[in-house]
């Protein structure tokens, strides 16, 4: 082989290695990063469901484990990459833990989740409501899921 | 030596070219997903064991979402309801034994209970109540663990006809 050929392969596989590495890392950086934004995004939603349905055709007991799971859960999440649909969860959470802790005639549970289901309602950029307006809000909310 | 004439040479140096493009593609994904796996996560935030449990539920959470709504749409298109158990409820299956996160155990539980009542109301669109019985019979256990008030064959018919509907098209929706 001559020195001629040595540099011309030396120079195809210096440049194809450097060309495969970058590309192959922009692909997979790329595809990572959405593959994580749609566990990020989508996390939320399936814990929504899960709550929901427990607060709604689950026993109180059931129903509470449930809904302080998914806060937990949730709220770790935030911790890890803030975002509006876990936030937005987090609030109806909350809400829906209440509603609960209304319903057992615990005043000062309820008012304690409501004034965390304030928290990430402020996080979340929105206004701020009266404990009567939240509950009264969740309630409507769910009245609406029942029926559609 | 006798000189190669330039169109081997050539060859030679696209073939090299290409296999060199290929071993570097490959570890840079790799590299990609090194740094992905150890990326650090934001400061004063979650304590390693706390990162490490989300990460896995993030990634429980991706599949349990994927899987459930696979499920309930193949069960209530009969073009995808060939076989007697949908595969994708067997995944779902899978999932409840092997989740690495015990806290997610009952949103699987959930997931699992309603892909089988949509597969039993797809069984007994396709007239096969033999089926359907066995699904319904599978749901109800879950649905009790999971403390339902209310887990009837009637209440989990139409809870599986809830969740069909959501994925099939309305009246005078084109498909």
């Amino acid at each position: 082989m001559t020195i001629a050929a040595k540099i011309i392969y030396l120079t195809a596989l210096t440049m194809g290695l450097a060309a495969g590495a970058f590309l192959g890392f922009r692909n997979a950086h790329e595809v990572l990063g959405a593959l994580e934004e749609a566990k990020v995004s989508t996390a939320p939603l399936t814990l929504g469901k899960y709550g929901a349905a427990e607060y709604r055709y689950a026993d109180s007991a059931h129903a509470q484990t449930a809904l302080k799971m998914c806060a937990d859960l949730l709220e770790k999440m935030q911790k890890r990459a803030p975002e509006k649909t876990g936030m937005a969860e987090l609030v109806v959470v909350y809400r829906r833990l209440a509603l609960l802790a209304d319903a057992s005639n615990d005043a000062a549970e309820s008012q304690a989740y409501l004034a965390k289901a304030r928290y990430w309602l402020k996080a979340s950029g929105e206004r701020d409501f009266t404990d009567e307006e939240m509950k009264e809000g969740q309630r409507a909310l769910d009245k609406r899921t029942t029926e559609f | 030596m006798p000189r190669k004439p330039i169109g081997v040479w050539s060859s030679i140096a696209l073939v090299i070219l290409c296999l060199g493009f290929w071993a570097g593609w490959k570890v840079g994904e790799r590299i990609a997903v090194y740094a992905y796996k150890h990326r650090t996560p934001p400061p004063d935030s979650l304590s390693p064991s706390e990162a490490a449990q989300i990460d896995s539920a993030l990634s429980e959470l991706y599949q349990i979402q994927i899987f459930a709504a696979y499920s309930e749409i193949s069960s209530g298109d009969s073009r995808l309801r060939k076989q007697p158990s949908p595969k994708t409820i067997r995944v779902l299956e899978k999932l409840r034994k092997t989740g690495k996160v015990q806290e997610l155990q009952p949103v699987v539980d959930l997931n699992l209970a309603y892909g089988y009542a949509a597969a039993a109301v797809g069984m007994e669109e396709d007239g096969n109540t033999q089926a359907a019985s066995t699904y319904l019979r599978s749901a109800q256990p879950l649905f009790q663990s999971l403390g339902w008030k209310d887990y009837s064959d009637e209440a989990l018919r139409s809870l599986g006809e809830e969740e069909l509907a959501t994925w099939r098209p309305r009246p005078g929706e084109a498909r």
